[in-house]
């Protein structure tokens, strides 16, 4: 399996500490809770990156070999998983667990012990946790959706609506579902809650872009949308139904990013990171379709400033 | 948006004044007119009674209201009970002398207001915790304040919360730990409020410290499961909105991104009814000048589906203007037509079998803001320390930041703006009618912003409130 795109950049489960790859192969944290003083630390060599299951923790995998990093403990071994499975790490009782999604199985394992193997009919595309559900997903690209709670080790299985192969998709744990493209309309993106029963698909949105990768803020307002190498990163806003191109250097250059905690986009790339504030909320400010992109970018990450930009602007329109 | 309603905590100050009260003015023949009445006349001649110092409503009816009238409506009026000798005027002043509307020359009332405030503010035997687990919500309701800008909560701040009310009990000694989940939407982290309130029932468990939780949700992942998990977790009050029928309120209170709502709640809090659960479930509605006429069609369905079931109660609230960011465009309804559309739309619900929630504002300390007592606090994902979960945004709103060690880190300027904000030192307030009721505290965050006292809706239309509050009590 090839290393996947969406591999090259993780959060932590805060959103307070960020993980990446880089060309030469080694792996860059940061710890975003020091706004103006962050430093970029070393992690080792890898090729792949992925949210672990605690404060500044992530799995890095190497080729076969995984490790999981922590800024307390560094790396440590945790046994060896195909080149570019999809990993993540998930909190048990008694400690943790690591979920790997290879070509042919979906596999929970601690340690050497395999604690729940379920064989895969089509490449996986998406592994996540569902927190509030204490669940494991996996989306293959056939649309077919497993759903293990490791607790039992039940496994549900539901597809999600598409007719043709999906391609890129990401969860949303706000909404409560799965963003996904297929080939058939591989500029939109459509939403399923899954904690409808059956599943439901609510959304389908025109990105007006191919994404490569697509991921969202914690706040499931924003999806962060890379389409090339070349190409700005895509803010696409979910409430308002308007993506912006962002602006930064590395952004606008659209290399891999992630929201913080506190509403940051973060772009990376080898040794260097920028940040921007991105308003949490937009929906007010651009219902009427006029929103100034100048004070929308230029505002803090607070949507009642904006608002005021935006009255301001009225105003002064009003008043010509 | 849903504004905080607390677990009431009125009701045992409450009692315990009452019987202080009552037992030595039994022992003089000297009275007065209470100076915490109210008095009104109803259409049919029939006169509403309410103490704000007792808390309650009776309605009269002629010829009795003619003579509760006489008696009470000059303040300053020394009355003589031995000249009240007849059986049937002995009787009724007595009645009177014992719902409080009568009290005795030599009580100081004023020093009464003083210590139910002072008991209120001084105790340290609770803690009120409002818990924001998250501010990211599923929802983008038309008229909601929040930014949603900090997610779930921080691990290091799950872990100072715990050490906070270890911290509490043995600092303070505290008996009673009371915990309302708010957000953003509560449930959207429903892991953190698993991982805490397991906590708190086991530390509580232990030390026996009486423990109680209630949690302000917008009802879409209420779903069975999860309201079962709640009941496991101690969660036994709820307040939930639903802003008229499904085509109202899925155009104001909307998924993020559009999507309708109002099925899966009904659908949600229906399966509620049908379990043997014991809970508290408040159905709020936030109406607008403009949605108003179609609340009663959502009394309708609320009466078919819940007006048996006694674990549901609904309330009635204008759309305010919460400090959102929607400026002119915003809904608020507030004035007089706001606050008798609320109470009409409370005689309908009663008439349709519902029960109301809003006796408990009314009744002493019935009407104080969370805010202004200082044992609670409101703690955001990111471990800020606030008193209102209004004004958010408002720095004078951080009193302190929570440390992994428990520690509150308040400032005490900025608490003090909080929680000594109030009859003490307003004049105003100190001679009013309703004082014992919301005790100048009604809003801190009014006198704080606006420089302006707080006067509750319901005092300042307490004729058409009390009036409505006796309609239902008959109706019921």
């Amino acid at each position: 399996m090839k290393v996947s795109r969406s591999a090259q950049v993780a959060v932590d489960v805060d959103s307070t500490w960020c993980a990446w790859t880089t060309a030469s192969g080694s792996v860059q944290v940061l710890n975003l809770m020091n706004e103006g003083f962050e430093e970029v630390i070393d992690a080792g060599w890898g090729d792949a990156v992925h949210a672990g299951a605690g404060t500044g923790r992530f799995l890095i995998q190497e080729g076969r070999s995984l490790h999981v990093w922590s800024p307390e403990t560094g790396s440590e071994e945790k046994g060896t998983v195909d080149p570019g499975a999809l990993l993540l790490e998930y909190p048990r009782d008694d400690g943790t667990a690591i979920a790997a999604a290879t070509k042919t199985s979906l596999e929970l394992f601690e340690g050497a012990k395999t604690l729940f193997s379920q064989p895969l009919q089509a490449p996986p595309l998406l592994l996540a946790w569902q927190r509030r559900r204490r669940n494991v997903l996996c989306l293959l690209t056939d649309g077919t959706t497993h759903k293990v709670d490791p607790r039992t080790g039940r496994i549900t299985t539901f597809r999600i609506a598409s007719d043709k192969e999906l391609f890129v998709s990401c969860y949303d744990e706000v909404l409560g579902g799965i963003w996904s493209v297929s080939t058939d309309s591989p500029d939109v993106a459509c939403f399923d809650r899954l904690e409808t029963d059956p599943p439901t698909r609510i959304y389908r949105k025109e990105l007006n872009v191919v994404p490569e990768t697509i991921r969202t803020s914690h706040s499931g307002e924003w999806l962060i949308i890379r389409s090339s190498d070349t190409r700005p990163t895509l803010l696409f806003n979910v409430n308002s139904d308007r993506g912006f191109d962002a602006p930064g250097e590395l952004a606008s250059r659209g290399v891999p990013g992630v929201f913080s905690y506190d509403n940051r986009l973060v772009s990376v790339e080898g040794d260097v990171f920028e940040t921007l504030p991105v308003p949490a909320r937009a929906d007010v400010r651009s219902r009427d379709g006029h929103l100034p992109t100048d004070a929308f970018w230029t505002a803090p990450p607070r949507m009642h400033r904006a608002a005021l930009s935006k009255r301001k602007s009225v105003a002064a329109e009003k008043s010509r | 948006m849903n504004r905080m309603i607390p677990v009431p905590h009125g009701a045992a100050l409450f009692v315990s004044l009452r019987r202080g009260i009552r037992m030595s003015d039994t022992a003089v023949n000297t009275f007065r007119p209470s100076r915490f009445n109210v008095m009104t006349r109803t259409e049919e001649d029939a006169v509403v009674l309410y103490n704000s110092m007792r808390g309650s409503v009776f309605k009269v009816r002629p010829p009795v209201s003619e003579r509760v009238h006489s008696l009470l409506h000059n303040r300053k009026r020394v009355l003589n009970r031995t000249e009240h000798a007849a059986e049937n005027e002995l009787r009724l002043f007595d009645t009177l002398v014992d719902k409080g509307f009568l009290v005795s020359t030599e009580r100081d009332e004023l020093a009464d207001a003083d210590e139910l405030r002072d008991r209120r503010k001084n105790r340290t035997d609770r803690l009120e915790l409002i818990i924001m687990p998250t501010e990211a919500c599923n929802f983008r309701c038309t008229y909601c304040y929040e930014d949603f800008a900090l997610g779930r909560m921080l691990t290091q701040v799950r872990e100072g919360v715990k050490a906070l009310v270890r911290k509490y009990r043995r600092d303070h000694d505290i008996d009673k730990l009371t915990v309302s989940w708010f957000g953003g939407e509560p449930l959207v982290a429903f892991d953190v409020i698993e991982e805490l309130s397991t906590y708190f029932l086991e530390f509580c468990a232990e030390e026996g410290i009486d423990y109680s939780a209630g949690i302000t949700t917008n009802g879409l992942l209420l779903t069975p499961e999860v309201a079962a998990r709640c009941a496991e977790l101690g969660i036994s009050h709820y307040q939930i909105t639903l802003d008229g029928p499904a085509h109202t309120h899925d155009s104001s209170r909307h998924l993020m991104g559009g999507g309708k709502t109002f099925d899966d709640i009904v659908a949600n809090l229906t399966s509620m009814s049908r379990t043997d659960t014991a809970f508290k479930a408040l159905i709020r509605t936030n109406f607008t000048e403009a949605n108003s006429v179609h609340v009663p069609e959502l009394i309708d369905q609320l009466s078919e589906l819940y007006a048996d079931d006694p674990r549901f109660r609904v309330i009635y609230r204008p759309v305010g203007d919460w400090g959102g960011p929607q400026g002119e465009d915003s809904e608020a309804y507030s004035g007089k037509q706001a606050e008798l559309t609320k109470l009409d739309l409370c005689s309908s619900a009663a008439d349709s079998g519902l029960r109301l929630a809003d006796d408990v504002f009314l009744k002493p300390n019935g009407s104080v803001c969370y805010a202004a007592s200082p044992w609670s606090f409101v703690i955001r994902p990111n471990g800020l320390i606030n008193k209102c979960t209004v004004a958010l945004r408002d720095p004078r709103n951080a009193v302190g930041l929570l440390s992994e060690d428990g520690d509150l880190g308040l400032n005490d300027e900025l608490m003090s703006l909080w929680v000594d904000n109030d009859d003490a030192k307003d004049s105003g307030c100190h001679s009013c009618f309703f004082r014992p009721s919301c005790q100048g505290a009604h809003c801190p965050l009014v006198r704080i912003q606006e420089g302006q006292r707080p006067c509750p809706p319901q005092k300042v239309w307490i004729g058409p409130t009390i009036t409505t509050a006796a309609g239902i009590g008959r109706a019921r």
